[in-house]
């Protein structure tokens, strides 16, 4: 089947009350891109405890890692071997958290710790060779070519695709092991092994829209149903009023979020297909 | 460009679960030395004090029970009660000191459902001046099955003479968090007001953490000036 389909990148993330009330950055991170015929949304979400004190560019790089690897890496890629999911899970998860760890130990050698810093390093029992450990963040990434969307997750958080009727499907289902705020993260040792690849070949149904968030977003709804009628409710929204209505209301809709629900920072990127 | 529309997609939203639950020993020995007075006391001057914490923490919905256990343990407050609508029923002392069967009830509690994945982790506080005299360990095993009891705040505050310390370190089992002996009525108002207000804050703004790290998520405040109180104590005031 030869659908090849278009799609619109669109997204936002904004800063939760409960850290513009403590003074804290916003520590999510978004990067979306749909110019060429490889279609990127990756959010990350810094965990932003003490211990993490560099999480929130931990997460920065966390996406564009994520951005300018898996472009490279799956366009190099034959068909077959994306297709192996084995393969897919561990050499590219492996690689990719690799990638994230070599981008913080540049950062760091650019802006090395300060005595306070490594007082808080030596606090937390954390050598200065693993000082990457501080950039704790998790990563989702949806990347769409023409054939198929592959997904990759580690961390909490939600990746939803939703039909053209309204029928909103997960990618992955919830990590019962992870409650309490509890996620795992790019920093922990092996982190690949908690990472998640999913594959979707395009062989029958193409999804009208990919929907990533941070879990400040699903955590804001009373209930899962409440969270997955986000995607059902874009759907109808773009029928009816445009993508460029999204754009402009994304924001404030994510701050009423944060407002009225988690608190946390709240990050949604969507990929809305146009062909 | 950013707009305010009435619309939202999306279902119902609401802040995040925070269940504080306490856990009172009513048995005959709380009957004297006014420890069961000292109890309601304490309890009825902290809930303006939860509101105004739970008013600074809006990302937090506070919904407080309460347990009571003696010669058996029941709900004295079933209900998960929004903090703006809780008020403290005087409780009474009578009967042995069944703790293990109040652990067990609060086990049942903490299953999934009724609790949900987007709950902060809850606030369980264990008051007791006594030796538990039922299975206990039994108790234990059942509230650390659950995994909201084991990622739970346990607290405890031992009172009287009698009180056994050693099980009430191992109800919090984190070396991190210390029983606190209240002695009398005043340290005890302390202690429960510091627990309802500075570690509930601390519990409602708790960040993410690495799965796998020590320790809980939640960074207990110092409780410098709990301890400071404890040690200016006089010795007629004691229980």
């Amino acid at each position: 089947m030869n659908i090849q389909p278009k799609w619109e990148a669109l997204g936002n993330s904004v800063r939760g009350v409960s850290h513009i009330a403590s003074n804290k950055p916003n520590q999510d991170a978004i990067q979306i891109d749909a110019t060429s015929s490889i279609a990127l949304v990756a959010v990350s979400d810094g965990h932003g405890s003490q211990k993490y004190f560099r999480s929130e560019r931990g997460s920065a790089i966390a996406v564009k890692v994520a951005q300018s690897f898996l472009q490279q890496c799956v366009s190099s890629l034959e068909k077959a071997t994306v297709k192996d999911m084995s393969f897919m899970t561990t050499v590219l998860g492996k690689k990719l958290c690799q990638r994230w760890v070599d981008e913080v130990n540049t950062d760091i050698e650019q802006h090395p710790f300060s005595d306070l810093e490594k007082e808080t390093l030596e606090y937390y029992g954390i050598a200065l060779e693993e000082g990457f450990v501080v950039y704790g963040a998790t990563l989702l990434a949806a990347l769409v070519t023409n054939e198929y969307a592959l997904f990759f997750q580690l961390g909490d958080g939600d990746i939803v695709f939703v039909s053209e009727t309204g029928v909103v499907d997960r990618v992955f289902s919830a990590e019962d092991s992870l409650i309490t705020n509890e996620t795992h993260s790019l920093s922990e040792p092996e982190a690949w092994r908690y990472g998640r690849v999913s594959l979707r070949l395009w062989e029958s149904e193409v999804p009208s829209l990919i929907m990533l968030s941070t879990d400040g977003y699903s955590n804001s709804f009373s209930s899962d149903e409440g969270f997955e009628q986000v995607g059902s409710d874009m759907i109808s929204l773009i029928k009816d009023k445009g993508v460029a209505y999204v754009k402009e209301n994304l924001k404030g809709w994510l701050k009423e979020a944060s407002k009225i629900g988690s608190g946390d920072d709240v990050t949604v990127g969507i990929l809305s297909r146009t062909k | 460009m950013e707009k305010n529309n009435s619309f939202r997609p999306g279902g119902d939203m609401a802040s995040r679960p925070l269940h504080f639950i306490y856990i009172a020993d009513c048995s005959g020995s709380m009957g004297m030395d006014g420890k069961i007075q000292a109890v309601n006391e304490a309890i009825r001057e902290s809930i303006p004090h939860i509101k105004e914490a739970a008013n600074d923490n809006p990302q937090a919905e506070v919904l407080i029970r309460a347990i009571t256990f003696s010669s058996e343990a029941r709900w004295h407050i079933g209900e998960p009660t929004p903090v703006e609508d809780f008020t403290w029923k005087d409780i009474s002392a009578d009967g042995w000191t069944s703790m293990g069967a109040a652990l067990s009830l609060v086990a049942q509690q903490l299953k999934m459902p009724p609790m949900s994945n987007r709950a902060l982790p809850p606030v369980l506080v264990l008051i007791s001046d006594g030796q538990p005299t039922d299975d206990f360990e039994q108790g234990l095993q059942e509230l650390f099955a659950q995994p909201w009891g084991v990622k739970a705040v346990r607290l405890a505050i031992p009172i009287g003479e009698d009180h056994n310390m050693e099980v009430l370190r191992r109800f919090i089992n984190n070396p991190e968090i210390q029983p606190i002996f209240a002695k009398n009525a005043e340290q005890l108002k302390a202690q429960i007001k510091f627990f309802s207000t500075s570690v509930l804050k601390s519990v409602a703004s708790s960040p993410s953490m690495q799965q796998g790290d020590k320790g809980s998520n939640v960074i207990m405040p110092d409780n410098a000036l709990i301890l400071s109180q404890q040690n200016t104590t006089s010795v007629g005031d004691v229980w």
